[in-house]
């Protein structure tokens, strides 16, 4: 395996934690009892990868040196490098969850979801000359990957009722 | 003309114009480059932290994140008095305490995160890591100007809502201040980063709650 291919699991691996650990502590506020929360948790998890793919598949409509480089692939591959800041989001949210029974773990979820956007977006910029397209495309991925949260989050509190 | 000598030419031309500018209009040049630097820390932090961030006063650095923490620590005073936890009194000694948390505390935090990053290969000075990370707290004092106004308007509870997702914003340029500080080294800067926002998140807990 070279060192791409490394990257890239390892990267993948990391969110796949993040989003876990993110969804876990938003599911115990939303479910009730450990098979509400474990399907929260595993739908929620469902939906955020597919957002991510969603959000890879907008840089490569836009970003022709990604389609040009390694498709979908490439773009991926600039989603997950963005999104490796929920980690200290996670963390974060897990100490102020079970250290200090805050609560905010949606806060949590957001920002990071938002926060991350900003870093594919940022960086795309860097790579693509400063063009401005790139931070408002990530931009407004995220905020759908954001209030698809808020909506799932919604839809599986009245499902459960 | 020779190029060369057309482009001093031009640049003595632009100096004469600037030093002979009214000063009000150097001002507000000057003001509108640190207001660009402090809004561009909110998206796009690294074009901050490889640029502009110089020329950024360090007073207006450290007012940035010192207002950011009072308004947030005022915003829990106003939540604790609104439910009874907490009289008058206590409320507005929360938001002395925030803006002590903005300024030495936000301070003491970059000096931990220049100390981490000097064996990583950090050559910044120590100065210009605590202008940056009180530059960081740009967004966190938005959203917590956001919240002041729905807290007394509205009357909610908005410390969690808007206070602590403010303080969660500032993560992303911290990330991308210590991962200048690291020569780009991205584990040990989001690790870096973490201890710092826990420790940010810490203090509120213990002096604010």
């Amino acid at each position: 395996m070279d060192r791409a291919q490394t990257e890239r699991v390892a990267y993948g691996l990391i969110i796949l934690a993040c989003f876990t650990v993110l969804s876990w502590l938003n599911g115990r506020y939303v479910g009730s009892g450990a098979g509400q929360v474990a399907t929260y948790t595993l739908l929620g998890l469902i939906i955020a990868l597919a957002c991510l793919a969603g959000l890879a598949g907008l840089v490569l409509a836009i970003n022709p040196t990604l389609r040009a480089s390694g498709g979908f692939t490439s773009a991926w591959d600039a989603v997950a490098r963005g999104y490796l800041l929920a980690l200290p989001f996670a963390l974060l949210a897990l100490l102020a969850d079970l250290a200090f029974g805050w609560g905010a773990a949606t806060a949590f979820m957001q920002a990071a979801i938002m926060t991350s956007g900003a870093a594919v977006g940022a960086e795309l910029m860097r790579t693509s000359g400063q063009k401005t397209i790139h931070m408002l495309v990530t931009m407004a991925g995220a905020f759908a990957f954001s209030i698809i949260w808020i909506a799932y989050s919604a839809i599986f509190t009245k499902a459960v009722g | 003309m020779h190029r060369s000598e057309a482009n001093q030419e031009q640049d003595s031309g632009l100096q004469q114009q600037y030093l002979t500018a009214p000063a009000n209009i150097t001002q507000n040049r000057a003001f509108g480059t640190y207001l660009r630097s402090a809004l561009s820390m909110i998206l796009n932090p690294a074009q901050v932290v490889k640029g502009a961030l110089d020329r950024v006063p360090w007073p207006l650095c450290l007012s940035i994140s010192g207002l950011a923490f009072t308004l947030f620590f005022l915003q829990t005073g106003l939540d604790m008095h609104r439910v009874g936890t907490a009289s008058a009194g206590a409320a507005v000694g929360f938001t002395f305490l925030g803006t002590a948390l903005g300024t030495i505390g936000v301070a003491l935090v970059a000096a931990l995160a220049w100390a981490c990053s000097r064996p990583l290969g950090c050559e910044r000075s120590l100065e210009w890591t605590v202008r940056a990370f009180c530059l960081a707290y740009t967004p966190t004092l938005i959203f917590c100007v956001v919240g002041l106004v729905i807290n007394l308007a509205a009357g909610w509870n908005t410390a969690i809502a808007f206070g602590v997702t403010g303080v969660l914003w500032a993560l992303y340029p911290v990330i991308t201040i210590v991962r200048e500080m690291t020569a780009e080294k991205l584990a040990a800067s989001l690790l870096i980063s973490t201890v710092c926002g826990a420790l940010v998140l810490c203090g509120w807990a213990l002096l604010g709650i």
